[in-house]
């Protein structure tokens, strides 16, 4: 609590900080807004509704690739993690397709599908997916080899193993690779919402950058990080709730 | 490990010779349309040639150029700030919060902001490049600082160090790796973030810009011939990091692959 306090405190002060500077230094709004301007316009987004209409599109994108990224990337990073013959197969070429910038292959789904619904999704889904795999991936690998000795010396069969050891031990670090793609989806959505929409936050922010409208963008910023900061305590909770026994960060 | 010559190699090697194997003949059947994709050695000869005729190295020099100009204040501040805010409970505390919320944000969001101060220029994505990667440096380092923990400096007190001794001979090394780690993380989020920006605003030149361009216009081979550029840079910092990692703390323990 008294944390809390201290955070609000340092959070009026900063707030304050900017307003004053904004309006003694009669610095253009072309470049600053203080943070009462940003605030009226969320009001204003608020009261008319815009606000839910952005952040409904941005979370049904958002929910569609991390949720299709964790479909099919959970399973993989649970096989290589535990099949290893898969991962001597496969393994270097994850490690090389991680070392490249996700974003170049945009334009080559744009061209595939065009301006749609399933070419965002795929663009959120497509930067969090290594990530989240090769989280997975590591985090089976780092299970403790104890756990494995113990189980087999009480005579667990490999499907128990699997079932009672394997599995449960790596929901963990499954929750914390989910967090990472969260972050990183977030980076997608704000590149997907580039390309022919005309709602979401990542949209508002864009919007505001190409009218050179600084109200908007910090606005759609502010929107942005309330996303980024509530997926992120939002799966913080799950990982607390479901992997008691991991230390949060 | 088990006897003789190293296993894990045959095998990935086999299954990425096949995959490609694969791809090139269905290119050579006939099965890709050149329009929307293409076959390895088409894409490895276009990029022979965007690079023998010189075509790409202006956007490959501008887009690097970017990602130095932003990386080195990054890694810098991330390693400094890093080690304030591993070794103080005061200002994590107070800072917590804010750095929360910042790393949650999408920093790419901050594009437009950057454009309207900064102008159409190579500013733009030099400071997102540098806002993208302090935090990787900045968490590493912190949390390098916080997993030193208590004992390690209370050894050195009880041998009577001074705090400088403290500082250059146990905390400064314990935090290397952590540091380094941070910088190889940072490398690849500048890469990443660099091509987000050219290819957002098209006007800066650069590998992404010059990706999208060739996406407008359908020529698939370009697209990944510019893709690859990015891939082999990104996976040759990355390897060549892991050594710098490996030669500079041999002490510090890694997983293995």
């Amino acid at each position: 609590m008294r944390r809390a306090g201290g955070f609000w405190l340092s959070l009026i002060l900063l707030l304050g900080a900017w307003e004053a500077y904004v309006h003694l230094s009669g610095i253009g709004a072309f470049f600053l807004v203080p943070p009462s301007t940003v605030a009226r316009r969320l009001g204003e987004w608020l009261v008319t509704g815009r606000l839910f209409v952005d952040l409904g599109a941005s979370l049904l994108l958002l929910g569609g690739g991390l949720g299709l990224a964790a479909a099919v990337a959970v399973p993989a990073g649970l096989s290589v993690g535990l099949w290893r013959r898969l991962e001597h197969a496969v393994g270097p070429y994850l490690l090389l397709a991680y070392a490249t910038p996700a974003p170049v292959f945009v334009p080559l789904l744009l061209m595939w599908f065009g301006f749609t619904w399933a070419t965002r999704v795929l663009i959120v889904a497509m930067f969090a997916f290594l990530p989240i795999l090769l989280n997975v991936w590591w985090g089976v690998r780092t299970l403790d080899a104890s756990w494995l000795a113990v189980a087999r010396a009480f005579g667990a069969s490999r499907r128990e193993l699997l079932a009672r050891v394997l599995l449960p031990g790596s929901a963990g670090s499954v929750l914390a690779a989910l967090r990472i793609g969260g972050g990183l989806a977030l980076i997608g959505l704000f590149v997907a919402e580039t390309y022919g929409v005309s709602r979401g936050v990542g949209y508002q922010t864009i919007i505001g950058a190409k009218r050179m409208d600084v109200t908007g963008m910090l606005a759609g910023l502010a929107l942005l990080g309330m996303l980024g900061v509530g997926l992120e305590l939002g799966l913080a909770a799950a990982e607390r709730r479901l992997a008691p026994w991991r230390p949060t960060a | 490990m088990s006897g003789g010559r190293d296993p894990r190699w045959p095998l990935p090697l086999a299954s990425g010779l096949a995959l490609l194997g694969v791809w090139e003949a269905a290119w050579r059947l006939g099965w890709i349309d050149p329009l929307f994709f293409s076959g390895p050695t088409a894409v490895a000869a276009v990029l022979a040639r965007l690079v023998a005729t010189g075509e790409i190295l202006p956007h490959y020099a501008s887009t690097m150029g970017a990602v130095a100009l932003g990386l080195a204040p990054a890694v810098a501040a991330g390693i400094l700030l890093g080690l304030v805010y591993g070794a103080s409970a005061g200002v994590r505390r107070v800072a917590g919060p804010y750095v929360a919320f910042l790393n949650a944000t999408p920093r790419v969001a901050l594009i437009g902001l950057f454009v309207v101060w900064l102008g159409l220029g190579l500013g733009v994505r030099v400071a997102l490049v540098a806002i993208s990667a302090f935090f990787p440096v900045f968490f590493n380092t912190a949390e390098g600082v916080r997993a030193l923990g208590a004992s390690l400096d209370r050894v050195g007190r009880a041998y009577g160090c001074t705090r400088w001794e403290r500082l250059t001979r146990i905390l400064l090394p314990h935090t290397l790796p952590y540091a380094l780690t941070g910088t190889r993380l940072a490398v690849g989020r500048s890469l990443v973030v660099v091509v987000i920006a050219e290819i957002f605003v098209g006007s800066l030149g650069g590998v992404g810009y010059f990706i999208i361009n060739a996406g407008q216009q359908f020529q698939s081979a370009h697209v990944l011939a510019g893709a690859l550029l990015m891939a082999l840079t990104g996976v040759t910092l990355t390897l060549g990091l892991e050594r710098v990692e490996a030669w500079l703390t041999p002490w510090h323990p890694r997983a293995g692959l």
